[in-house]
């Protein structure tokens, strides 16, 4: 059971992280490595805030501010190697590291910890569940069905849509891409940094916050062929084969099998998870 | 060696023998490493800057090698500690065999894994490489039997060898390896690495295994690293999980990087400066230190792509080899018999044999049974609409993997193919491809692209620099009508439009295909190139080469063919001699819109 | 964006005009106009350039020279949709329609940037053009015939009331019926609302019913200009064009 509850909370984390990372890859092709980097501004900013003006509060503005970060990255950085992915990996790379290592230089190396703002149990099922850990999993099915309902049924999600498929159909259908691809990134980073504070009372924080949470996250987004159902299923499975091993093996070997499914499922399905794949051939 | 290399690396050997006099110990072992950096710098160099494969986890090599020697020289206690140094010379070796051979065989696997799937592209691979040497880290830290865990392996030097002793040992390495990585880019095999980073499909289709080319670089620059991670162990005597991190490993990214990728020297110069000042400023200011080198990185892929050493580098390396002379300046036809067996005059029967062949995704076919005949000395034009599908059956016929149904027979004589053989078997086999977008090799200039053709997918030497690029005399007369002589040495990024068509039919012709199948070579020309073409076409088919031509100017086609087949929906619609098919209401209405009501 | 889209009708000016891609001159020294409600043809069989023409006026041919005007308002190297904003509509040969998306989803984003009320009322204009369509709203747009995803497209482009229309070989892989009631359209959306329009065809046929003057491009330059009424015109065309 604890391992079952495990790999749900698991599975929840996950699904925070690596939608951010969807967003972003999905419509510039960014393959954004400063994701931890911008989550662990967003979880010190909510260490900075949150004691002062309440836990929510310190979330929201480290929204603001990774997402403000991410503006100028997007403005100064990325735009001038747009469409070149290995520069724009490499750059975010750069960027994470440049990050980290302030937060480092402000705060020191030591591990921090964050109150939850959620205290208590209840009792379900014959097994205690954490409310906060409870919550984070309804925050992950919160975020998986708002982006669902957001580009199924907006007109913002229309445009995302436009976007993604065909940009420069888009730009004939009279869509300003670039502002759409602008507003994208800013959003990942904001996202980035809500989620950061979000796992911030689960998790040690470090300026190193999150750097285990990357590799899975960008794994499942490998694996996912990228439609939404594939992400949460690459999500889920990654996670349950991580705690599997972690459980019932160790830790350390988690981390290795982890890639390996990832790399396995490629390689049978090198269009990666997604069941209208048999639409999408090339030539 | 000519006279100013020769001045250059005897000053260069002075300044090295010399500088350890001059300094204490401290920076004896600190310029011992920083040259243990610098191998790795130039094997990265290899991988990244030369075959094109990002490895941001070139670190897990180095630690591999390093682990190694630690493991075999040490007894561990239980919770890891070392209680004991088994220090005999035996031991030594083994580690350093044994790192050397675990790095190479994982490297095969993981490049194997990485590179060979269709899905593979630098996203992929980057991911990849980034998750092992994380999990690489995590094991370390979780198996203290291993490597003493988080606290690492230490105490285990080599001993009797000074500083100033593996200062030698280390520069006489440096020194080899830079020495060998230089050959080997000059070499032919250099020209097969340069081309398959600059466009992978299109040495496949000129022959070459290019998923074999990068798997073998990956794997040699991983064993090189390997034994630079073990030597540094044993001089150091310290093995611990920094060897495997994303730090160390991307401080090599920077050294390549800011060296100036794809120049050997620049990210050796890279590497001993980095890790000297890295060294200095680390004991200091360790967080500032890698915000530098964040920074480094983002200013030199977004502002610098040439890296700060690269422009320098390359131009003193201009004029050092002076006398080199380039490949272009020998470009000269074959005499008689050393350039390959002319094909067959053409005895009319078919070449490739074309049945019933399908492709689709979906509900959608784009070829929907198309059955045609390729025959040998004929100039068969394959005509049809937007969408008809004829890029596709190019596409179809030269990689046997691609088809859902029908068959494809090549009745070639001299090599014996599989019912679904890989492009670059096709390649070998003797069918040329040229493709309807220009395809060049960007670096390369005509000359090698047409040496690296000519080769026709059999492996070049890694040592030997061709000095002569000697091809048939058909492909010189390509030349001279594209009007490519004279230009044998431009890089082919310079070439115009028109001059990149020509080569690519050169490069095709100097492969001694006995099919050739070129998509639309007169795409964006003028008239008059539009003749030339033609010529040249007219030739290959009177030296009995079956051309198959993709195009859609009819003008062209019906002055320059022998047989025409209409492609339509999917299927061919006429088949037979240009005036015939001119006649055709079938072509004209899928042509001229005029439609017979 | 203002009311002033859905009125009046814009001219456009191309001079000089170079293009192409990477090393590759598609276009030569190209230099014509459409003054405001009149339609243009651009005729020439595959290859010579017509594609790669319309989609340098709309910012899309890799590199170009030369200047574009539409209506005022010097549109060279401005993106898509500004020019689109502008009230043009843009119909491309390929990669006209979101496949992935429903047919009513692409009717809805066709229209993304216009004022949200007022396009119910030209959507059911529209689709009476037609009526097929409206059989099809929940199908996937990728899965519709050949005929039926021209259709859409020409019905998309309309849908955005354009003052000025830019069409590139509606007419390419239909059967004669359809070409037909393409033309059809074509006519009344010019007569109902005087709609500038600059089409690329291959089919004389076509171009000589719905433009005012038909222009053959060959290898990239314009070669000769006419009038559809000039007698004979037809033939001489067929010859210019004809293997």
């Amino acid at each position: 059971m604890t391992v079952l509850i495990s790999m749900i909370n698991t599975s929840a984390t996950t699904l925070l992280v690596l939608m951010g990372l969807a967003i972003v890859l999905g419509l510039m092709h960014i393959v954004n490595l400063a994701q931890t980097g911008f989550m662990a501004v967003g979880v010190y900013t909510g260490l900075e805030i949150g004691p002062r003006l309440g836990f929510w509060t310190g979330a929201l503005i480290a929204a603001v501010v990774t997402g403000l970060l991410g503006a100028a990255a997007e403005t100064l950085l990325l735009r001038r190697v747009r469409e070149r992915m290995l520069e724009t990996m490499l750059a975010t790379w750069g960027l994470s590291l440049v990050l980290t290592q302030l937060i480092q230089l402000r705060y020191g190396p030591d591990s921090r910890v964050m109150a939850t703002p959620l205290h208590g149990s209840f009792a379900l099922f014959g097994t205690t569940w954490q409310k906060y850990r409870v919550l984070l999993v309804v925050a992950a099915v919160l975020l998986v069905v708002a982006m669902w309902a957001l580009t199924r049924f907006t007109r913002v999600g229309l445009r995302v849509r436009m976007c993604m498929a065909d940009p420069d159909l888009a730009e004939d259908s009279g869509i300003n891409t670039s502002l759409v691809r602008q507003t994208t990134f800013v959003l990942g980073c904001a996202l980035a940094g809500f989620v950061g504070v979000l796992l911030g009372p689960i998790s040690g924080i470090s300026p190193n916050y999150a750097g285990n949470l990357l590799i899975p996250a960008f794994l499942a987004v490998m694996m996912s062929g990228r439609t939404l159902h594939g992400l949460v299923i690459s999500g889920v499975v990654l996670s349950i084969v991580q705690v599997g091993f972690a459980y019932w093996s160790k830790p350390a070997y988690a981390t290795v099998a982890v890639i390996a499914v990832a790399v396995v499922v490629l390689g049978v399905l090198p269009d990666g998870i997604d069941v209208r794949r048999f639409r999408r051939a090339h030539v | 060696m000519s006279r100013p290399v020769a001045a250059a690396v005897a000053a260069m050997a002075v300044v090295v023998v010399v500088t350890p006099f001059l300094s204490g110990t401290y920076y004896q072992q600190l310029l011992a490493q920083a040259f243990l950096y610098a191998i790795v710098a130039v094997s990265l160099d290899f991988v990244w800057g030369y075959a094109g494969v990002p490895d941001l986890g070139h670190a897990l090599w180095f630690g591999i090698g390093a682990l190694s020697v630690g493991h075999t020289t040490t007894v561990l206690s239980d919770v890891g500690l070392v209680t004991e140094v088994h220090g005999s010379a035996g031991r030594y070796l083994a580690g350093v065999v044994i790192g050397v051979v675990t790095a190479t065989v994982l490297a095969a696997i993981v490049a194997r894994l990485c590179l060979s799937s269709r899905r593979s592209n630098d996203f992929y691979i980057v991911v990849v490489t980034l998750a092992l040497a994380t999990a690489a880290v995590t094991v370390y830290d979780q198996t203290p039997g291993l490597g003493g865990g988080e606290n690492g392996l230490f105490g285990f030097n080599l001993p009797g060898v000074s500083s100033l002793g593996w200062y030698y040992i280390t520069a006489a390495m440096l020194a080899v390896t830079v020495a060998v990585a230089l050959v080997v880019v000059r070499s032919d095999f250099g020209l097969l690495m340069r081309a398959v980073r600059d466009n992978a499909p299109r040495a496949r289709y000129l022959g070459y295994n290019d998923v074999n080319v990068k798997i073998w670089v990956f794997t040699a620059g991983a064993a090189v690293t390997a034994l630079a991670g073990a030597v540094f162990a044993m001089m150091t005597g310290v093995a611990n999980d920094g060897q495997f991190s994303f730090t160390l490993a991307t401080a090599m990214l920077v050294w390549v990087a800011v060296g100036g990728r794809a120049t050997i020297v620049g990210p050796m110069i890279g590497a001993i400066v980095m890790s000297l000042a890295g060294a200095k400023l680390n004991e200091q200011f360790p967080a500032q230190w890698t915000i530098i080198e964040g920074a480094l990185l983002i200013a030199v892929v977004v502002f610098i792509p040439g890296g700060l050493l690269g422009p320098l580098v390359r131009l003193t390396g201009r004029l050092l080899a002076r006398r080199h002379p380039p490949r272009g300046r020998l470009l000269a036809a074959a005499s008689a018999g050393t350039g390959g067996p002319a094909p067959d005059p053409g005895d009319g029967g078919p070449v490739i044999r074309i049945r019933d062949l399908v492709f689709g995704y979906g509900s959608l076919r784009v070829l929907d049974g198309v059955t045609l005949d390729v025959v040998a000395g004929e100039l068969l034009c394959v005509v049809g609409p937007n969408g008809a599908g004829k890029s596709t059956l190019t596409s179809v016929i030269t990689d046997g993997r691609l088809r859902s149904r029908g068959t494809i027979e090549f009745l070639l004589p001299d090599r014996r193919l599989g019912d679904r053989p890989a492009p670059h078997e096709i390649a070998r086999a003797g069918v040329g491809r040229k493709f309807q977008i220009p395809s060049v090799f960007a670096s390369l200039s005509v000359a090698e692209a047409l040496l690296l053709a000519d080769r026709r997918g059999a492996l070049p030497s890694p040592w030997r620099r061709s000095a002569a690029v000697e091809v048939a005399p058909s492909v010189i007369d390509i030349v001279r009508i594209a009007g490519l002589d004279g230009r044998a040495d431009t890089p082919s990024s310079d070439l115009s439009h028109g001059l990149r068509q020509g080569l690519e039919v050169a490069m095709a012709v100097a492969a001694r295909p006995r099919v050739i199948i070129l998509d639309e070579p007169t795409a964006g020309l003028t008239a008059h190139e539009r003749h030339d073409i033609g010529q040249v076409l007219e030739h290959l088919r009177d030296i009995g080469i079956a051309v198959v031509l993709i195009e859609h100017d009819l003008d062209f086609v019906i002055r320059v063919s022998d047989r025409v087949a209409v492609l339509h929906g999917g299927r061919v619609i006429e088949d037979g001699p240009p005036e015939t098919v001119r006649e055709s209401d079938a072509v004209r209405s899928a042509y001229l819109g005029t439609a017979v009501r | 964006m203002s009311a002033n889209i859905t009125t009046g009708t814009l001219g456009l000016h191309v001079r000089d005009l170079d293009a192409g891609y990477g090393a590759a001159t598609v276009i030569r020294e190209v230099s014509f106009d459409v003054a405001a409600g009149e339609a243009l043809a651009v005729v020439g069989r595959n290859g010579m350039g017509k594609s790669t023409l319309l989609k340098a006026i709309m910012g899309h041919a890799g590199r170009t020279t030369g200047t574009v005007r539409v209506g005022d308002t010097d549109v060279t190297g401005r993106p898509a949709h500004r020019i689109v904003r502008l009230g043009v509509g843009y119909a491309a040969q390929e990669g006209n329609l979101f496949t992935d998306l429903t047919v009513a989803e692409n009717l809805q984003a066709a229209t993304m940037h216009m004022p949200r009320g007022h396009t119910a009322k030209r959507r059911e204009e529209v689709l009476t053009y037609f009526p097929v369509l409206t059989n099809r709203l929940w199908q996937t747009a990728g899965t519709l015939s050949g005929g039926e995803q021209k259709m859409l497209v020409l019905a998309l482009a309309l849908l955005r009331e354009p003052r000025l229309l830019i069409i590139d070989e509606i007419s390419d892989g239909l059967q004669p019926s359809v070409v037909d009631t393409v033309g059809d359209v074509l006519r009344a959306e010019r007569e109902r609302r005087g709609i500038s329009l600059l089409m690329a065809e291959q089919n004389v046929d076509l171009s000589l019913r719905v433009a005012d003057r038909v222009a053959v491009l060959k290898l990239g330059r314009i070669v000769s200009t006419a009038d559809s009424a000039t007698d004979g015109v037809r033939d001489r065309l067929m010859k210019e064009l004809a293997p």
